[in-house]
C-alpha cells in the first residue's frame, strides 16, 4: 500500500514539474517553429521572471534606470541614426523602423516609476498584489523577449544558424553573469516571500499519505488553460494563421503577406510571457531562485520540446509533463537516481532524435532535394 | 602514397621532385620547431616569471583545444558544444592512472598494460551491450518497435520494483547491469594483476632517462585514444542530428560524461583526483601544440580535409559524388577527440588536481567561442582567438571582477551581430597553395597529336 | 587586412598588459585574497572577502605593524580551479604578496596549494574543511575545524543531546564536503550506537523536489533527520519535510549557515539544529563586537560563517607575521605552526600539527525563527 501511495505521491510531483517546464518549453518550440532558432536565452528570461518578480512582491523595483543605462540607450538612438544617414537613409526612415524601440523606452520611464511606488506599498497577501506582481513580471519579460528578437536575432536572420546559436548562448551567458552582479541580483539564492499568491498554502488534499499542495493544483490547471487559450489563438486567429504560415514556410509566407516581423516578434514577446508566469510559479513553489535558476529548466524544456515535436504547442505541453514524470520516477525510484536526472533527460533527447526526430506528436518531414 | 603527396608538395616540391626529398622538405621544419622549444622551454621557465609562465601554458592549452574542435566545428561543419567532455576523458584517464601505477612515472609497461587491459575490458562491454542491441535490431523497423520496447522496459522496471522494493536496494532489472559491471572490473583486475608483475621488471629494465618521457607519452597516447573511443560513440548518434539539434545532443554527452565521472568513486567522486604527479611544462605542452596544429593542417588540406569540407558544404551533394559522409564526419569527430584527449592529460599533469565541475558547460563553451571569434574553417583563425581569449580575462582581471564576465558575453554578441565570419573569416593567416606546383606541362605539348 | 587585424590586436593586448603598473610599495604589507566573487559560490567568496575587510580596517587602525601599513588583494577566481590556481600565481609573482588567504571551497584550495607551496608563501585557508588541503604541503594550513571533526560534533549531539538511536541521512552525492561529512557523521556515530535507518542522496544546486526522498525517509521512522548538505537546499528540505507530515529535528554541519536559511525554510526550521563557527547571538563579547562592527561596516548586514572565519584568518595572519617579525614565507610559516590559542572572533584558535585549527564547534538551534546559540563543543 505505501509503494501505490508512493507511486501517486511521485505521479503528482511530476505532474506538477512537467506543468512548469510545460510553460517554458512552450516558448522554445514557439521561437523554434518560427524562426528554426533554439532560444538558449529562453531559460534566462524564464529566471529573470522569477527574480522580477520576487523583486515586484518584496518592493525592490527600482525606481529608474540607472543612469548609464540611460546614456546608453540614448547614445545607441543617436549613433543608429548617424550611421543610416551616412548610409543614405533619411532620418525619418530609421526613426519609423526603430519607433517601437523608442516607444519602449519612453514607456518603460514612467512605468517603473509607479511600479517602484506600487512594489513599495504591496501588502501580501492580497489578490491585488498578485495582479500587479504577474502583470509587472509579465510585462518587463515580454519586453525582454522582445528586445533581445530585435537587437540580437533579427540582424542575424540572413546569416547561417550557427551565429544566431552562438549569439543566442551569449545573451545567455549575458543575463546569467549580469544576473549575478551585486548590483543586479546578487549572487546569493534569494527566497520568495510566502505569500505572493494568497491562499495558497498548504495542501488540499493530505490523506493516506498523499499530499496535493494547492499549488499544484493552480499549476495544473493555470497550464491547461494556457495551452487551451494558445490552441485557440494559433487555430483560431489571423495571427495564428500567419504564425503557422511563418512557421511552414519563411519565405513565401512573407510573399503571401504576412508581416514577418511582427509575427516573430509576437512570438517572441508571448513566449516570453509565458516563462515570466513559469517563473513566478516556479518561485511560489519552490521558494529558492538564484541568478543560475534558469539554465537546467530551460535545457530540460527545451528537451521537452523536442520529445513532443517541435514546432507543436500540443507536443510541447505533452513532453514537458511526460518528461517531469520521468525525471521524477528516476529520482524516486533510481538508487541515487538524483544525480541521473539530468542525463536521463539528455539520453531521452539523443534517443528520440535518433529514433523519432519529429517528436512524439510530429510528423516526418522528408528532406527533399 | 597519393595523400601524402598531396600534403607535402605544397611548398618546395613539384611534380618531380623524388619522394623521399618531399617528405624531407615537409617534415625537417616541423622537427626543427620541435626541438627548438626544448632550449625556448628551457629560458622561459628559468626566466619567466611564473604567473606569465602560466598563462603561456593556458595559452597552450586553448590553442590544443581550439584547433581540435575546429576539425569538428568548423571544417566539418557539425556544431560540438561536447568537447569539454572530451577533455575531461582524457584529463582522467591520464591522471588517474599516473596517480596509481607510476606516482613517479617510472613505469611506463604497466600503464601500457593498464590501456590495454581497460580496451580489452571495455571493449568486451560494448561487445555484450551490442549483442544486447543486436537482438533487437532483428525487427525490421526499428524506429517502429523501439518506443514500444522501451515502454514495456519501463512498466517492467516500475512493476518490478514494487514488488520487491522493500527487499532489494537494487530493483532486479538494475542486477543485469551490476553484474555485468561487477565482471567486467573482475576481468580488468584480473588482468592487471596477472600482467602487472612483468610490465613492472621490463621497466626496471629501462634506463631511467627513458623511463620518464616513454611514460609520459603512453599516458598521453592512451589517453588519447580513450578519449578519441568516446568520440566514435559520440560521432555515430551525430550522423542523424542535424545543426541546432546535433549542438543540444554534443552538450548532452558532454553533462552524461561529466556525471558518469562525478559519481563514480574511484575516480574521486565529487572531489575529483588530487596530488597528481605533475609532468608537463612548456616544452612538452608546446611540443604537442605544434604537433596538434601540423596533425589537424594536414587533415585538413588534404584529399580526406576537401571530403570533409565537401559534406560540410552539401551533405547529399557530397554523397553522390560518393564521398563516404559517415566515414568523414565520425572521422572528424574521433580525430578531434583525440587531441582533445590529449589536450586534457596535459591539463591534468599539469594542474595536479582535477574535478568534474571544471569540465562542464562552460568550458565546452570557451572553445566554441574561440573557433567562433577565429572564424569557422581557419586554423590559424582557432590559434589567434585562443590567444586572445585567454588574455582577454587576464587583461580585464584588474577591472572589477563582477563584469568580466559580463563583458566578456557581451564581446561575444556583439562580435557575432558585427563580423560573424570571425576575424579571419575563414581564410588563413598565411597562404596555402591549392595544389601541386605545377611546371608548364610538357607532357600536354608532347602527346598533342599533330594531325 | 588579415594580418592588420592581428597585428591590431597584438598591439592592443601588449599595451593593455603594460598598463596595469605593479607599484611595489615597500611600506605596506600585501596579503593576497583568493576568493570565489562570481560564479556559482559568489556568496563564500564575498562573505569571506568582507569578513577580511573588516578585519583589515581594524588592523590598520590599531597601529603599524611591523612599522608598516597592512592592505589585502582580492583576486577573483570565479569559482573555477584553474582561475584559483592563475589567481594565486598572479598574486605571488605579480604582486609580491607575503602570504595567501584562501579559499573557501576544498576543491580550489587543493588546486591552488602546489603553487604556494612551491613559492614558499605560507597558505591559510578560512573555510575548507576538507582533510586533504592541508595534506599538500607544510606551507598550507587553515583556520577553521575539519569534517572529520565536525561529523564527531554533531554524532555526539545528535546522540547525546537528542538521544536519538535511529537517524535518516540525507547528502549531497555531487558535494564533496556533503559526502565526506555524511562519512565522518555516520563513522562517529555508528560508534557511538546510534545506526542509520536510510542513506539518500539529492543533487545540490539543481534539485528542488525532494519530496520522493522525504517520503522513503518518513516510512522508515527515524528519530532524527541528518542534512549535511548547504542552506539552499537545507531549507527546502525542512519545508517539504514538513509538509509530507515528519516532525523530527533535522540536524546539518556549516553548511547551512546562511541569512537565506530561515526565509527560504521558514517556520519549517523550528526546532532543527546545525552545527557551525559560531552563531550570532553568542554571548561572548567578541562575537559580539564582531557582529555590530560588521552590521556597521556593511549596512546592517548580518554576517555568515565565512565572513567571520574571513576576519579570523585575517587577524590570525597578521599575528603570525607579528610574531614572527618579518614577512619572510618560512618565517610567517613557522609562526603560523607555533599559533597557540589565538583569541579569534569564533573562538581560540590553535594549530595543530597537521596545520589544522583546534577550535570550538557550535551548536546552533532554530527557534520562532531564529537562530540561537545552543551549545559549545571543545576539542578533544
Amino acid at each position: 500500500m505505501q509503494n501505490v501511495t508512493q507511486f501517486i505521491q511521485q505521479l503528482i510531483n511530476g505532474l506538477s514539474l512537467g506543468s512548469i517546464y510545460a510553460l517554458i518549453a512552450v516558448g522554445y518550440t514557439m521561437v523554434y517553429g518560427v524562426l528554426q532558432l533554439i532560444n538558449f536565452a529562453h531559460g534566462d528570461v524564464f529566471m529573470i521572471g522569477a527574480m522580477v518578480g520576487l523583486y515586484a512582491a518584496t518592493g525592490g523595483v527600482p525606481p529608474a534606470l540607472p543612469w548609464w543605462l540611460h546614456v546608453v540607450i540614448i547614445g545607441g538612438f543617436i549613433a543608429t541614426f548617424a550611421v543610416q544617414w551616412f548610409r543614405g537613409r533619411r532620418p525619418a526612415a530609421t526613426f519609423q523602423r526603430i519607433l517601437p524601440l523608442m516607444a519602449i523606452y519612453v514607456i518603460s520611464i514612467p512605468v517603473l516609476f509607479a511600479a517602484s511606488f506600487i512594489s513599495r506599498r504591496l501588502s501580501l497577501p492580497a489578490w491585488s498584489a498578485t495582479i500587479f506582481v504577474m502583470g509587472f513580471t509579465i510585462a518587463t519579460c515580454g519586453t525582454l523577449g522582445y528586445l533581445i528578437e530585435r537587437l540580437a536575432y533579427r540582424p542575424l536572420r540572413d546569416r547561417p544558424r550557427i551565429n544566431s546559436l552562438i549569439t543566442a548562448i551569449g545573451i545567455s551567458l549575458l543575463l546569467e553573469y549580469g544576473g549575478q552582479n551585486p548590483r543586479v541580483f546578487g549572487p546569493t539564492p534569494q527566497a520568495y516571500p510566502n505569500q505572493v499568491i494568497p491562499l495558497l498554502n498548504g495542501a488540499l488534499v493530505n490523506a493516506h499519505g498523499i499530499v496535493i499542495l494547492k499549488i499544484d493544483v493552480l499549476v495544473l490547471a493555470l497550464t491547461i488553460l494556457i495551452m487551451v487559450g494558445l490552441s485557440f489563438v494559433v487555430l483560431k486567429t489571423r495571427t495564428g494563421l500567419g504564425l503557422r504560415a511563418v512557421s511552414y514556410r519563411f519565405d513565401t509566407a512573407a510573399l503571401m503577406g504576412v508581416n514577418i516581423n511582427s509575427i516573430v516578434s509576437f512570438t517572441f514577446v508571448l513566449g516570453s510571457c509565458l516563462a515570466a508566469v513559469a517563473g513566478i510559479l516556479w518561485g511560489v513553489k519552490y521558494t529558492r531562485v538564484d541568478p543560475l535558476m534558469g539554465l537546467m529548466p530551460g535545457f530540460k524544456a527545451f528537451i521537452a520540446a523536442v520529445f513532443g515535436g517541435i514546432g507543436n504547442i500540443t507536443g510541447a505541453v505533452l513532453g514537458a509533463v511526460v518528461l517531469g514524470l520521468i525525471e521524477v520516477m528516476v529520482v524516486g525510484y533510481l538508487p541515487g537516481g538524483s544525480q541521473y536526472k539530468d542525463g536521463v533527460a539528455f539520453v531521452i533527447l539523443i534517443a528520440i532524435l535518433l529514433v523519432k526526430p519529429s517528436g512524439l506528436l510530429g510528423k516526418n518531414v522528408v528532406e527533399k532535394v | 602514397m597519393s595523400w601524402r603527396k598531396s600534403n607535402i608538395l605544397n611548398y618546395f616540391a613539384g611534380q618531380d621532385t623524388p619522394p623521399w626529398r618531399a617528405v624531407l622538405l615537409a617534415n625537417v621544419p616541423v622537427a626543427a620547431i620541435l626541438l627548438a622549444m626544448i632550449p625556448i622551454g628551457r629560458v622561459l621557465e628559468d626566466n619567466l616569471d611564473p604567473y606569465y609562465l602560466r598563462v603561456v601554458m593556458l595559452i597552450g592549452f586553448n590553442i590544443i583545444l581550439a584547433v581540435s574542435l575546429q576539425l569538428i566545428n568548423g571544417f566539418s561543419g557539425q556544431f560540438s558544444l561536447g568537447h569539454a567532455g572530451f577533455m575531461a576523458v582524457g584529463a582522467y584517464l591520464a591522471g588517474f592512472p599516473a596517480l596509481q601505477y607510476s606516482k613517479d612515472f617510472n613505469d611506463p609497461s604497466t600503464t601500457l598494460i593498464f590501456f590495454i587491459s581497460l580496451l580489452i575490458a571495455v571493449g568486451l562491454g560494448a561487445a555484450v551491450l551490442w549483442m544486447f542491441f543486436l537482438g533487437m535490431r532483428r525487427t525490421r523497423h526499428v524506429h517502429r518497435s523501439l518506443p514500444g520496447i522501451l515502454l514495456m522496459v519501463l512498466l517492467v522496471w516500475i512493476v518490478t520494483d514494487f514488488a520487491v522494493a522493500s527487499k532489494y536496494q537494487h530493483p532486479p532489472f538494475w542486477a543485469f547491469w551490476s553484474l555485468l559491471a561487477d565482471s567486467l572490473q573482475g576481468l580488468f583486475g584480473s588482468m592487471m594483476n596477472l600482467l602487472g608483475p612483468m610490465a613492472a621488471s621490463i621497466s626496471a629494465a629501462m634506463p631511467g632517462a627513458v623511463r620518464r618521457p616513454l611514460c609520459f607519452i603512453v599516458l598521453l597516447y592512451g589517453a588519447g585514444c580513450c578519449a578519441s573511443a568516446v568520440g566514435f560513440i559520440v560521432g555515430l548518434p551525430a550522423l542523424r542530428l542535424r545543426g541546432d539539434y546535433l549542438a543540444i545532443a554534443t552538450l548532452g554527452f558532454g553533462e552524461i560524461i561529466r556525471i558518469a565521472i562525478q559519481n563514480s568513486r574511484p575516480l574521486g567522486g565529487a572531489l575529483g583526483l588530487t596530488s597528481i604527479p605533475k609532468y608537463t611544462d612548456f616544452t612538452w605542452l608546446y611540443v604537442v601544440v605544434i604537433i596538434t596544429i601540423v596533425a589537424i593542417w594536414r587533415i585538413a588540406y588534404s584529399s580526406k580535409g576537401r571530403a570533409i569540407m565537401a559534406v560540410r558544404e552539401d551533405e547529399i551533394a557530397a554523397s553522390s559524388i560518393g564521398v563516404n559522409t559517415t566515414t568523414f564526419k565520425v572521422m572528424a569527430f574521433t580525430i578531434g577527440a583525440f587531441f582533445a584527449g590529449i589536450a586534457g592529460a596535459l591539463f591534468s599533469l599539469h594542474e595536479q588536481s582535477i574535478s568534474p565541475y571544471q569540465f562542464g558547460v562552460v568550458k565546452s563553451i570557451e572553445p566554441v567561442v574561440m573557433v567562433t571569434l577565429g572564424g569557422l574553417g581557419s586554423i590559424s583563425g582557432a590559434i589567434l582567438a585562443a590567444i586572445v581569449l585567454t588574455l582577454l580575462p587576464e587583461v580585464l582581471r584588474d577591472i572589477s571582477p563582477q563584469d568580466r564576465m559580463v563583458i566578456y558575453s557581451l564581446l561575444l554578441v556583439v562580435m557575432m551581430i558585427l563580423r560573424p565570419q570571425g576575424l579571419l573569416g575563414g581564410r588563413e593567416l598565411w597562404p596555402r597553395r591549392r595544389g601541386p606546383l605545377r611546371s608548364p606541362a610538357p607532357a600536354c605539348s608532347e602527346r598533342a597529336v599533330p594531325v | 587586412m588579415r594580418w592588420t587585424v592581428v597585428l591590431g590586436l597584438a598591439a592592443a593586448m601588449i599595451a593593455a598588459s603594460g598598463c596595469k603598473k605593479q607599484q611595489e610599495d615597500s611600506n605596506v604589507i600585501l596579503i593576497g585574497h583568493v576568493a570565489s566573487i562570481t560564479g556559482d559560490t559568489a556568496t563564500f567568496g564575498t562573505s569571506a572577502d568582507k569578513g577580511i575587510k573588516l578585519a583589515l580596517d581594524e588592523i590598520n587602525k590599531a597601529g603599524p605593524v611591523l612599522g608598516k601599513s597592512v592592505d589585502v588583494k582580492t583576486e577573483d577566481d570565479r569559482s573555477v580551479n584553474e582561475e584559483a590556481r592563475t589567481a594565486c600565481e598572479k598574486l605571488i609573482s605579480r604582486d609580491h604578496v607575503c602570504s595567501i588567504l584562501g579559499e573557501i571551497a576544498s576543491s580550489r584550495s587543493i588546486a591552488m596549494a602546489p603553487a604556494c607551496q612551491d613559492a614558499r608563501i605560507p597558505m591559510l585557508s578560512p573555510g575548507s574543511t576538507n582533510p586533504k588541503v592541508t595534506q599538500m604541503g607544510d606551507y598550507i594550513f587553515r583556520a577553521c575545524f575539519i569534517d572529520q571533526y565536525q561529523g564527531a560534533a554533531m554524532a555526539h549531539f545528535v546522540v547525546d543531546t537528542l538521544k536519538a538511536k535511529k537517524y535518516a541521512v540525507l547528502y549531497a552525492a555531487n558535494s564533496d564536503y556533503s559526502v565526506g561529512l555524511k562519512d565522518f557523521f555516520n563513522e562517529a556515530a555508528t560508534k557511538l550506537g546510534a545506526e542509520p535507518t536510510q542513506q539518500l542522496s539529492y543533487t545540490e544546486k539543481s534539485d528542488v523536489d525532494f519530496s520522493s526522498q522525504l517520503t522513503k525517509i518518513r516510512d522508515t521512522n527515524p528519530e532524527a533527520i541528518i542534512v549535511t548538505g548547504y542552506y539552499s537546499e537545507a531549507g527546502q528540505i525542512a519545508k517539504q519535510a514538513r509538509q509530507l507530515g515528519i516532525k523530527v529535528p533535522l540536524v546539518g554541519g556549516d553548511g547551512w549557515d546562511s541569512d537565506e536559511l530561515l526565509k527560504i525554510g521558514g517556520d519549517a526550521l523550528n526546532g532543527c539544529y546545525f552545527a557551525n563557527h559560531y552563531a550570532p547571538d553568542e554571548d561572548r563579547p567578541a562575537v559580539k563586537e564582531f557582529v555590530a562592527a560588521f552590521k556597521a561596516k556593511y549596512n546592517g548586514e548580518v554576517p555568515d560563517a565565512m565572513a567571520i572565519l574571513g576576519y579570523d584568518a585575517m587577524k590570525l595572519m597578521v599575528d603570525a607575521i607579528k610574531r614572527a617579525g618579518s614577512t619572510e614565507g618560512p618565517k610567517i610559516r613557522d609562526a603560523l605552526t607555533a599559533t597557540k590559542d589565538f583569541p579569534g572572533a569564533a573562538g581560540n584558535i590553535t594549530i595543530d600539527k597537521d596545520r589544522n585549527a583546534k577550535k570550538p564547534i557550535v551548536i546552533v538551534g532554530i527557534d520562532n525563527s531564529k537562530l540561537h546559540f545552543v551549545a559549545s563543543v571543545n576539542p578533544q
